[in-house]
This record gives C-alpha cells, structure tokens and sequence, in this order.
C-alpha cells in the first residue's frame, strides 16, 4: 500500500482525511461523551442525511447541502429545548427521522436514475475529493482553535454549566457553539464513515483513552492518537480486502475498543 | 443599622404557573451565618437560584450589596448539591477549585496563573485537601468532594457563600467537620445555608428561617414551634435537639483557639 500511496491521489487524499477525521473525532468526541450528547450528534448526523438529498435534487455539492441541513438542526435543537419542555430524546428521535426522509423525498423528485447514495451512509474513504479535503481542513482547523482558544472555558462549561454561569461564563454561547462544532464534526466525518456510522468513530476512540487517564485534556490527545491508528489501520485493511472503508474502520476500532475493555477489567481486578 | 448584605423584597416565583416561593422577605447582614430550613419542595434550592440569578423572580426586588443581581452575585460563592453533577467527569481536585478564578474577563487562550495556583493551593491546605490534589472528582469521598466545592466556592473570594444542602448524605463526623469550616469562615464572610438537617440548625447557625413556599423570619434563632409546625405541616420537636447542643453554644465568641 505504501507505493500505491504516492501513486494514487486518491489514496493520498483517504490517508488525509482519516488524520483529520481523527482530530476532531478525539476533541468532540470526547466532548460528547463526557456531555452524554452522543445520541444527540447521531440525530444531527441523520438529519444532514436531508441535505445530502437537497444538494443532489438542486445540484449542488452534497457536501455544503449536508452541512446547512447539520448546522440548522443543531441551532434548532438548542432552540427548542431551552424554550419548550420537550425532552430532547423525543425531539432527536424525531428530527433524526425527518432528516432521512427529506433526503429520500429529494431524491425521489429527481428525474432519471437516482445518485447512488450509499457512500454518503456508509462512507467511502476511497472515493474523497480534492474539494472534500479542502472543506474538511477548514473544518478541522476552526473546530481545533475553537476548543484550544477557549480550553478552560470549555472544561469549566461542560463540568458544570451552573457554577459556570453563576462565575459569569455565558453559557448560552458555549451551549450553541457547542451544537454548532458537533455540526461541523458530523460534515468533516460524512465523507470517512457515513451518516449511519459516525457515532461509532466519535464514542469509540474516547472511550478506549478513558481507560488509561482521568485527564480531559490526555484523553482527548490519547483518543486522536488512536483515531488515527486504527482509521488508518482499518483503511489499509479495506484497501488490501477491497471492503468498504467506513465498515472496515469502525468494526477494527469498536473490536478493539472492547478487547481493550476487557483486558485492562481483568488487569485491574 | 448597617446595610444588609442581601435584601430580599416581596418576591414572587412560580415554575409553570405553579408558585414556588410567595412573597418573600429578609434582609441578611454582614457575617450573619443563617440557615434556611424547610422541606423538600419547599424552595430552598430556587431561592439560592434566584439569588444567583440562575431562575428569574416574577417579581420582588433582590439586592446584593446594594446592587442588583447582575452585578452583585460577583460577590457570591456558590457551593451547589454534590448530587448535582457529573462525578465521572475526568477532571482532578485542583482544577475544578481553579474553576473558581475563572470569569468572564478571561479571555482567548488563557492559562490559570502562578497566583491562581497559589491560591487554589492555600485553599486546599485550608481545607485539608491538598493531598488530594491530583486526584479525579469521583474517586472522593462525600465530605472530601463537599469540601472541593467549597474550596471552589472560595477560590472567587465570595463576601457571600451560599451553600444548598452541604450535609445531605454525610456522617456525622464530616457533617461537623464540614460545619466547623464554615464556622471558621464565618468570620470573614456571610453564609446562607439551606439544609433539611436539623440536628446541627440551633448550634452552629447564629440565625434560622423556615421556608416552605412561604419566609417565616424574626431575625436570630427565635423560631416559635408554631412557626416549624406550620411550615413542616406536622409538629416537629426543635427544642430537643437544641439542648444538648447548648453547651456548644455558649463557647461562641469566647476562645477561638483555632
């Protein structure tokens, strides 16, 4: 694989994205674990599945179809949940099937064949543009400033929003913004592991580096670390297979999360 | 007569129309160590949280200091039920009192100072913590955890501390240990407990309120069985618990040998 490596672009593009998808899925990952909003990134992640459908039926790139239906979701939810007293599983369950549905019923009012969609519910890592790399960097990139400028406010938020706003901390910004870097985690992912598989790439890195540290900042720096491992491990895997990239990733990096688990149990007991 | 510290005037709330506290009045005064007794249900938590500015009142007026929330609850410490949280958060006993140096004037990229660590360090050897220093949040006990939360509390040099239910789901032992603390800190600032814990109300607190929905408040411990009666909704034997505790009551103000 190491020649095809500088042979293809392709293959070259595959490796780059797997890095940064690692980045972001160690920094937010870990944020939604420890925030138990892991479901409520799922629920964003399906409604983007809508804007993939949008971006196919008005011709324009998915991607960016994707992300607008990503970031209003998210704003949405906040919204809602902070005016109303709907609970917020309620509200995930339903946007995150409403989500699908536009995306099918876009898909339906094309004329002649439809797309085939599966890599954008499954992932193709394979099959990632120059464009892709160009929108995922941006991404990467503010998500990392975001979370690095504003660290110990974010620590202080996400253990507790209270006394962080009784010290004056406007937590209703840090909620928002919160939401909104989940969006734009769930569009820099799309592409790596698909709509259908991304929690497991946000959860799993994560949980792995919570075994070995109970610092918030070694554990976002350990679950990048094995992002990267075994996104890149799980990519050569379906490159030397031919399986599908999302499918290879995840189940390497869920199999060995709970291997993980179950050896450092038995180390500790 | 000095100004109070906080001046609670004919408030109002209610969640979903449903009224939580009605018609609220007191006045607390500097160095004043006051608890607020009352069931469960009764308001004592909204009460806190109004003082912070956390829930909103219908109505009423609160002063902090003389200013107006906003302003004043820079003043106040905040030390919340430690039933509240998220105990697994990977977070050790050093950072989360370094929480409490945090403010909205911190900016990008900030880093706790040398003069923050110093002062999260004076805390913990105040509070006798510091050996637990490196140690995560959900590997404390309940009175080391209650203690970290004070320490947090007090890592924002409050005028104020108002702590909800400091004693809930403590042995006696850290339920002392904990009060003699804030007995100590008493004499810098002013401490609004709220508490259902009755046992320690009459000796270490110099002033107690019943609050079910409704304030009963004559200023010191004079609290008529009447009052407690009414705001429990069944009678309730304060006076027993006052007695063997009064020889305790009679070292204040005398030798602080600590």
């Amino acid at each position: 694989m190491i020649e095809a490596l500088f042979k293809y672009n392709f293959l070259q593009n595959a490796v780059y994205s797997a890095l940064m998808a690692s980045v972001v899925c160690g920094i937010i990952g870990t944020i939604i674990v420890e925030k138990k909003l892991v479901m409520m990134s799922g629920g964003i992640a399906h409604t983007s599945f809508g804007g993939v459908g949008l971006g196919y039926y008005l011709n324009i790139e998915p991607i960016f179809g994707a992300m607008f239906f990503a970031l209003l979701s998210s704003v949405a939810i906040v919204t809602i949940r902070r005016k109303t007293e709907v609970d917020s599983d309620t509200l995930i369950g339903i946007m995150w099937a409403m989500g699908m549905s536009l995306g099918i019923l876009f898909i339906s009012f094309m004329k002649g064949y439809p797309p085939d969609m599966s890599s954008y519910l499954f992932g193709d890592i394979l099959t990632v543009t120059n464009l892709d790399i160009k929108v995922m960097l941006v991404l990467v990139i503010f998500v990392v400033i975001a979370i690095t400028a504003l660290f110990n406010q974010w620590k202080a938020y996400l253990f507790d929003e209270e006394f962080s706003y009784v010290r004056g901390l406007n937590t209703n910004f840090y909620e928002y913004f919160l939401f909104i870097l989940i969006a734009l985690t769930v569009i820099v992912l799309i592409r790596v592991t698909g709509i259908i598989l991304i929690i497991a790439l946000l959860t799993a890195p994560p949980a792995m580096a919570r075994l070995f540290t109970y610092n918030f900042k070694k554990i976002i720096i350990l679950a990048i670390i094995f992002g990267m491992i075994f996104s890149i491990l799980g990519l050569w895997l379906s490159y030397l297979f031919n399986i599908p990239s999302g499918a290879s990733i995840i189940l390497l990096i869920g199999s060995t999360y709970f291997l993980m688990a179950t050896i450092v149990q038995k180390v500790k007991t | 007569m000095e100004d109070p510290v906080i001046e609670i005037k004919n408030l109002y709330v209610s969640y979903n129309e449903i009224p939580v506290l009605e018609n609220i009045n007191i006045s607390i005064y500097k160095n004043q160590f006051l608890a607020i007794i009352g069931p469960n249900g009764g308001g004592k938590t909204t009460l806190l949280k109004v003082i912070l500015g956390i829930v909103s009142p219908n109505k009423g007026q609160i002063k902090i200091d003389g200013h107006n929330i906003d302003q004043g609850r820079k003043l106040v410490g905040y030390v919340p039920q430690i039933s509240d949280f998220n105990k697994s958060f990977p977070i050790n006993v050093q950072d989360v009192i370094l929480m409490g140096r945090l403010s909205d004037q911190k900016g990008l990229f900030h880093n706790y100072s040398k003069k923050d660590y110093l002062a999260a360090e004076n805390i913990m050897k105040q509070l006798d913590i510091l050996n637990l220093k490196n140690r995560q949040i959900g590997k404390l006990s309940g009175g080391q955890l209650q203690r970290v939360l004070v320490g947090r509390a007090l890592a924002s040099n409050p005028e104020i501390l108002l702590l909800d239910e400091p004693t809930a789901s403590l042995d006696a032992e850290s339920r002392n240990n904990i009060y003699n603390i804030l007995k100590e800190l008493n004499d810098e600032m002013t401490i609004l407990v709220v508490t259902h814990d009755l046992t320690a109300v009459s000796s270490y607190f110099d002033s107690i309120a019943c609050l079910n929905k409704n304030m009963h408040y004559h200023g010191g411990k004079n609290l008529s069985k009447e009052d407690v009666n009414q705001v429990y909704g069944c009678p309730v034997d304060l006076i027993a618990h006052g007695i063997p505790h009064r020889v305790l009551g009679e070292h204040e103000g005398g030798s602080k040998n600590d």
